[in-house]
């Protein structure tokens, strides 16, 4: 291939720490992205002081650099660096953030936490499902970086008319777990793909995959009395990491494989007519509240990512700790960034949203009119995601966008869950689709009774 | 870790047959890419000789994309000979395995290379 072009200038290091060549890097996007030559490391904090970028060597316990951003690195609340000569199959980074540590005007800074990027694409750490982790190492979930460059070979979205979806929701580890599935790899990504001739013939023509973003299963910490084993948290719902799959789903997670194997089954449902729907959490995160782990949004930048009282506590309407605060424009873009990300680099069909009613919360707390986050997901068919990716059948293929029929008053909600569903579609002006419950469970009840399907189906 | 790993070319039949001995990782793939590169030309046939591979990373499974790519823009061909099981599985699940011809003998796969040129 020849050149028609000069090389850019702007590819060249220009400042040396230690070993490592660097130059001042570019704002977006956020996260780690691979440029020529080395890897642009961007992240936000508007209340921490300063960012050391800490990398480690995958799986070791220690770091083998810690390379502070410099003052000339950061641009308003963006630190960003490019590294030169990275073995990037090899590496793994988190963040140090100095900042004030009062809790009371909801700073929890402490530079002795190795932090995860919100924008890891790959997380390590739990790679293979149910393998104790080392609960000494000093940074439990561990960012890697992905390649992005899988081969779709032409897929497009399927654009199947949404009255005629059949939807298979199921749970990628229990879907095959069992032995009576006959699979080669067990509860994973690619044992889905093996059991694509079985969907088809149930007749359905999409899957919803409970959530699949990465999360940490042995986050409870107990211990069954009877059998002395670790409790999982077996669904999922409390996410570690929004852009990266769960490498304990993946046959090939040891192998630092995930994207690979999860882009693969998309690929291989569209070409069997089947759609894919993810069901993604963003009420929240893994974080807990002030007795929870800080893994990442905490120390980065409490203040920013979570609901606060006026003294620095956890706002609750999840009911599990913590409120992810969705409608600070830096949250809302970084959900409209996750959303378009596993669009456009998954070719993922469409979401279905956990307490979705959470996103039109602003940041006190009170349910807003103005609804910025939610409201600027657009009618289907201008979704920025969809309409970036070529079409196929009918002309405006869309994104599907589903709530969930529960609310998100959690402990310190006070309205009922009819009122807030019904509110919430009113407020979206129905741009969103709405799972039925009580459709969904009665086929369900009824089987597992043993009796057949009610009329009232 | 970074493996060692050697590559020796012969031409058998017009096939061109890359043997690779030794792991493909981050760091040995980068050195593979280049000295294969140099045996992409117009219409190269390639038989990458694979049974002394017993690991191959992310990336040295890119790699193999890669040079099958190159090829294909350079209107050749490429096959892969002697994966083992373990690596077929890893391509198998990843979806890597999709994308290429193999063979278990080397004869079975410049035999069809050399098919595929008439």
């Amino acid at each position: 291939m020849h050149q028609t072009t000069l090389q850019r200038i702007d590819i060249l290091p220009t400042h040396i720490h230690g070993n490592f060549k660097l130059r001042c890097g570019r704002p977006l996007p956020f996260g780690a992205t691979l440029v020529p030559g080395g890897v642009n490391f961007s992240i936000y904090s508007h209340h921490a002081t300063a960012c050391t970028l800490v990398l480690f060597e995958k799986g070791h316990p220690a770091p083998f650099a810690e390379i502070p951003f410099a003052e000339d690195f950061r641009i308003g609340n963006v630190f960003m660096m490019i590294v030169f000569d990275l073995d990037v199959e090899n590496l793994e980074y988190g963040y140090r953030m100095d900042g004030p540590n009062q809790p009371v005007e909801g700073h929890r800074f402490d530079r002795n936490h190795i932090l995860l990027d919100p924008y890891a694409r790959a997380i390590g750490g739990r790679e293979v499902w149910g393998t104790p982790p080392d609960w000494n190492s000093i940074y439990q979930h561990r960012a890697r970086i992905a390649f992005d460059d899988f081969d779709w070979e032409g897929d497009r979205p399927l654009g199947i008319p949404i009255e005629d979806l059949v939807i298979y929701e199921m749970h990628v580890r229990g879907f095959t777990r069992h032995p009576s599935a006959n699979v080669r790899h067990p509860g994973t990504f690619a044992s889905i793909r093996e059991k694509i001739p079985y969907l088809k013939e149930l007749g359905i023509n999409a899957v919803e995959l409970m959530p699949i973003f990465e999360f940490d299963e042995f986050e409870h910490g107990l211990t069954n009395p009877h059998t002395g084993q670790p409790r999982m948290n077996y669904w999922g719902y409390n996410t570690v990491g929004f852009f990266a799959p769960k490498a304990g789903y993946a046959a090939s997670g040891e192998l630092g494989m995930q994207v690979d194997e999860l882009k693969a089954l998309v690929k291989e449902l569209h070409r069997n007519g089947i759609e894919v729907i993810l069901d993604v959490v963003f009420n929240h995160t893994a974080e807990g509240d002030e007795r929870g782990p800080t893994i990442s949004f905490r120390g980065i930048d409490n203040q920013t990512y979570y609901l606060l009282t006026g003294d620095g506590k956890y706002l609750n309407y999840s009911g599990t700790g913590n409120t992810l605060n969705c409608n600070h424009p830096i949250v809302r873009s970084m959900v409209l960034d996750c959303l378009r990300y596993w669009v456009a680099e998954y070719h993922i069909d469409g979401f279905r949203f956990d307490l979705a009613s959470i996103l039109g919360r602003d940041s006190q707390g009170t349910r807003t009119p103005t609804r910025p986050c939610s409201n600027r997901w657009p009618s289907t068919r201008c979704w920025p995601g969809a309409s970036s990716l070529p079409k196929r059948g009918t002309p405006g293929v869309s994104t599907r966008l589903v709530r969930s029929p529960t609310t998100g008053g959690g402990p310190s909600g006070t309205g009922s869950i009819a009122m807030n569903c019904a509110a919430f579609c009113a407020e979206t002006r129905a741009r969103w689709a709405t799972w039925s419950s009580g459709f969904r469970g009665r086929p369900t009840s009824t089987t597992d009774a043993g009796q057949p399907p009610p009329s009232t189906l | 870790m970074t493996e060692t790993m050697e590559i020796s070319t012969r031409t058998l039949d017009q096939v061109t047959v890359v043997e690779i001995n030794g792991n493909l990782d981050g760091t040995t793939a980068i050195m593979a890419e280049e000295i294969i590169g140099d045996h992409c030309q117009e219409g190269t046939r390639l038989v990458l000789d694979l049974r002394q591979v017993s690991y191959m990373s992310s990336m040295g499974l890119r790699l193999l994309l890669l040079i099958s790519r190159k090829l294909a823009d350079l209107h050749g061909c490429m096959a892969l000979v002697g994966l083992s099981d373990d690596l077929k599985e890893t391509m198998s699940i990843t979806g890597f395995l999709d994308h290429f011809a193999t063979y278990d003998a080397l004869e079975e796969g410049v035999s069809a290379l050399q098919q595929e040129k008439e």
